[in-house]
């Protein structure tokens, strides 16, 4: 198998579609009457959801917390009103689950907020071959094994919004007999 | 930006409301008609005057251009051109359509509020979002005592609610926002005290601004405002504008050619850009940014806060 690392040719990472989570915890929009607030399991997310709640609880803005697993975070985001605003802090994972399927639900960019509280965590990656979402701690350019079909996989610098997963293809296919 | 002309034949005349008759404008042999964005008017030159109107047909490959006409009796004459000297068969000078109040392409569904003959836009945006599918609900409110828009019977998909008198739409109102699901974009035509209470009404309900889009038939009236002089760039030439005339007629005055329509600040036709100087704007056209920028400002209503102001012109 080759495992060289993937050397962008004539392509800056600065000008792929990367996103750029910030760490630092957002504030809330107080014009909302309604926040979903999807966080993870690590202490930094759970006190930014905590905080986030409680700030908006002071200024009568009804709060839901919901956990990190996609099938909740699609549910609150189904029930969520035009006054509704999304809060999101976690890992990669986390912020790619919740700020997806607002996409996809129809949300504005402006109406999502996010933090990024364990850089050092797992990113999304999802496989072009099974279309599975593989969590992996790997950096880009470099591989996984694709978590549905077993294949290994080069994470490529691209990242799609709406799939909410940075692209991952076989990386030793030119390798494989025909 | 200045369109093309037609000359059209009226083939048809109705009257879906009060004071309401729809023409149907029909081109000459061997003339197509452009296609348009929902919510385009077309400018109808009526006699000395010259209007826009919202097209409320089908905007995908049109075989006629329909509008909808308020006999307007003290206004300045174009409506009532259109309604007492136009009968079937008259010819009308009119313009391709002009697309200002296009639906926003990301809504996931619409909510429209059309106040009296300001849900002529929506009757266009009707026919394209029955043709996509995409979801939308009309809401039209009549003076109480009046029929609705006949033509809405026509559409033929969405939800489409008839509010009779403005109170008791605004007493429905915040429930209709509330419930609205995220993804939703609000659109209004009407009465600009209207346009203001429901869009009033969706900021205190919590929606963001990005969602709130409107579309005003009636403008404001020039203010005399204090004297200034206009620079023109190209030419150096000084214009003076005096208290009580508008930038725009002191540059048609002196011989500066500047597109206009409405003169009421609301149509964007006279958008001129500024070099220098400090514009004092009156419109209802520009966005927050491009007032605070200062850089264009519209020549009918906006006038001059330094004194002097340099045109792009």
């Amino acid at each position: 198998m080759m495992t060289t690392a993937y050397e962008p040719v004539g392509t800056s990472r600065r000008h792929t579609s990367e996103p750029r989570w910030q760490p630092e915890r957002p504030d809330l929009d107080r014009s909302a009457r309604h926040l979903v607030i999807v966080h993870g399991t690590d202490a930094v997310a759970v006190a930014s959801a905590t905080a986030w709640k409680a700030e908006a609880e002071q200024h009568g803005i009804a709060a839901t917390l919901v956990g990190d697993d996609p099938p909740s975070i699609e549910a609150a985001l189904a029930a969520a009103t035009a006054a509704t605003r999304l809060m999101a802090a976690g890992d990669e994972c986390v912020l790619a689950a919740a700020t997806s399927a607002a996409e996809r639900a129809g949300w504005s960019r402006s109406e999502v907020r996010t933090q990024l509280t364990h850089p050092a965590g797992p990113r999304p990656v999802q496989c072009v071959h099974c279309r599975t979402i593989t969590a992996t701690t790997a950096q880009i350019d470099e591989q996984c094994s694709c978590g549905g079909c077993g294949v290994p996989l080069l994470i490529f610098a691209h990242y799609s919004r709406r799939i909410g997963a940075y692209l991952g293809f076989r990386a030793d296919a030119e390798e494989l007999p025909a | 930006m200045t369109a093309a002309h037609l000359t059209c034949t009226v083939e048809a005349i109705g009257m879906p409301a009060e004071d309401v008759r729809t023409l149907r404008l029909v081109p000459r042999p061997g003339i197509e008609l452009p296609a348009y964005a929902p919510g385009s008017h077309i400018e109808v030159q009526c006699g000395e005057r010259r209007n826009a109107y919202s097209l409320i047909g089908d905007p995908r490959l049109p075989d006629a251009y329909e509008i909808s006409v308020l006999r307007c009796a003290d206004g300045d004459g174009g409506s009532r051109f259109l309604h007492d000297e136009v009968s079937i068969g008259a010819e009308l000078e009119i313009s391709t359509p002009r697309s200002a109040f296009a639906p926003p392409a990301r809504a996931a569904r619409h909510l429209l509020v059309g106040g009296g003959i300001g849900v002529t836009p929506f009757l266009s945006y009707g026919r394209a979002f029955a043709r996509s599918g995409v979801a939308f609900e009309l809401h039209h409110v009549h003076r109480a005592g009046a029929s609705p828009h006949a033509g809405l019977a026509e559409l033929g998909a969405g939800e489409i609610v008839t509010h009779a008198g403005r109170a008791a739409f605004l007493d429905a109102l915040p429930a209709l926002l509330d419930r609205a699901p995220v993804g939703t974009h609000l659109s209004v035509c009407g009465p600009p005290s209207m346009i203001d209470d429901v869009l009033g009404a969706a900021r205190a309900a919590g929606w963001p601004e990005h969602r709130l889009h409107s579309e005003r038939f009636v403008g404001v009236d020039p203010p005399a405002g204090t004297p200034f002089t206009a620079r023109i760039a190209s030419t150096g030439e000084a214009v003076s504008v005096a208290s009580g005339t508008s930038l725009l007629d002191a540059l048609l005055d002196a011989g500066v050619r500047v597109p206009h329509l409405c003169r009421q600040g609301v149509c964007g036709e006279c958008r001129v850009g500024v070099r220098s100087g400090t514009p004092e704007h009156h419109d209802l056209h520009l966005s927050e940014t491009e007032r605070a920028a200062g850089t264009v400002m519209m020549a009918c209503v906006s006038r001059c806060a330094s004194g002097v102001l340099e045109l792009e012109l």
